[in-house]
């Protein structure tokens, strides 16, 4: 499946826009993704694990909560890993 | 009471074209006078964000040209810079006004969402409140209550807009700010950079040279959904049948992240 990021994220992930990973789950794309750029794992999740409240998932454009990482996927699938909003 | 800071700008020909003060110098100051006045009265702008958690969002904008100025009409410009809180801490108004040798020449009017930020590594935020701390050392007469008024209304209503161009926008570094979102004293520039090449473009209509040549008198613009570096989007371009005015919109796959409203002629004070 791919995983599309950007926003303030972009850096943590050098850049790369779209990275296609083998998952079964929500979680398990993010994880994969976090496996091949772990600085990304702090500035996404809190200390308990949870997905920050200040980003959002969507799974082939259709929102899925902070819990929502146990969401089956499949190959053909799409997650957008989304930052609303970010200070300045 | 309201306390204005006030600060001075030494000119150089960077912030100029030759008819005036470059739109996007002018809405820098919208920016640079909010740390101005966040030092002296609140906290720095980097303790704002580090130690408060604590970031504003600007998501309305005027630029208003009252006088005529040019780069040799004065060695700096006087910025005098105020700020409002709504009652719930959720809303600021920030107004810089700016003189050269004691005239008025241009006004910049912000409207800014406060953002709580979590963590400093993306400054990723979500919308807020201003800390308690922070809120209690407004003066009242720098406290309002009720709604704002929306920046663009009747300007853009009762205009009869015809297509002029649409064009791909992608965000770069340069737009951006320190949270890689776009700046909005950056938008100026874009919107005008549209108008610009319509005008390149548009053959023997009269309008491409009122388009081309003719000085910015005012600004508005909503931003409703922030940018991201390297996000794009399509900016499209509307003008009147005078060619002084402008209405741009920038819009996403999904989502209209930015209306903007530009009319040319001479400053709105000039004789």
């Amino acid at each position: 499946m791919k995983v599309i990021l950007s926003g303030t994220l972009l850096r943590f992930v050098g850049y790369e826009r779209e990275i296609e990973v083998e998952a079964r789950t929500v979680g398990e794309a993010i994880n994969a993704v976090e496996a091949r750029h772990d600085a990304l794992r702090n500035v996404l999740r809190d200390g308990s694990g949870a997905v920050r409240t200040t980003h959002q998932l969507f799974v082939n454009g259709e929102q899925v909560g902070r819990n929502g990482l146990e969401r089956p996927v499949g190959r053909a699938d799409v997650l957008e890993v989304l930052t609303a909003i970010a200070g300045g | 009471m309201v306390r204005v800071t006030t600060f001075d700008v030494p000119l150089d020909t960077a912030m100029f074209s030759p008819q005036q003060l470059h739109p996007w110098t002018l809405a820098g100051f919208g920016m640079r006078g909010w740390a101005h006045w966040l030092r002296e009265h609140l906290v720095s702008f980097p303790a704002l964000v580090r130690d408060h958690g604590t970031g504003v969002v600007i998501v309305g904008i005027e630029l208003e040209y009252l006088g005529p100025l040019t780069f040799f009409d004065a060695d700096a410009l006087q910025v005098a810079y105020t700020v409002r809180v709504r009652e719930a801490g959720d809303l600021l108004r920030l107004c810089a006004e700016v003189d050269a040798r004691g005239r008025a020449v241009a006004c910049v009017r912000l409207v800014g969402r406060i953002v709580r930020i979590p963590e400093g590594g993306t400054l990723a935020a979500r919308p807020g409140v201003l800390p308690g701390s922070l809120l209690d050392r407004f003066d009242p007469d720098e406290r309002f209550d009720g709604s704002v008024p929306r920046v663009l209304g009747s300007n853009i209503r009762d205009v009869s807009w015809s297509p002029a161009a649409s064009s791909a926008l992608r965000v770069h570094r340069g737009h951006c700010e320190a949270a890689d979102q776009w700046l909005f004293a950056e938008l100026p520039r874009i919107v005008a950079d549209a108008r610009e090449t319509w005008g390149l473009t548009a053959g023997d209509d009269p309008r491409a040279r009122v388009a081309l040549g003719t000085p910015l008198r005012r600004f508005v613009a909503e931003l409703t959904r922030p940018m991201f570096i390297f996000d794009t989007a399509t900016l499209s371009t509307q003008t009147d049948h005078t060619g002084c005015r402008y209405l741009h919109q920038i819009r996403g796959a999904t989502h209209t992240h930015a209306t903007a409203y530009e009319e040319l002629g001479e400053p709105s004070g000039a004789p």
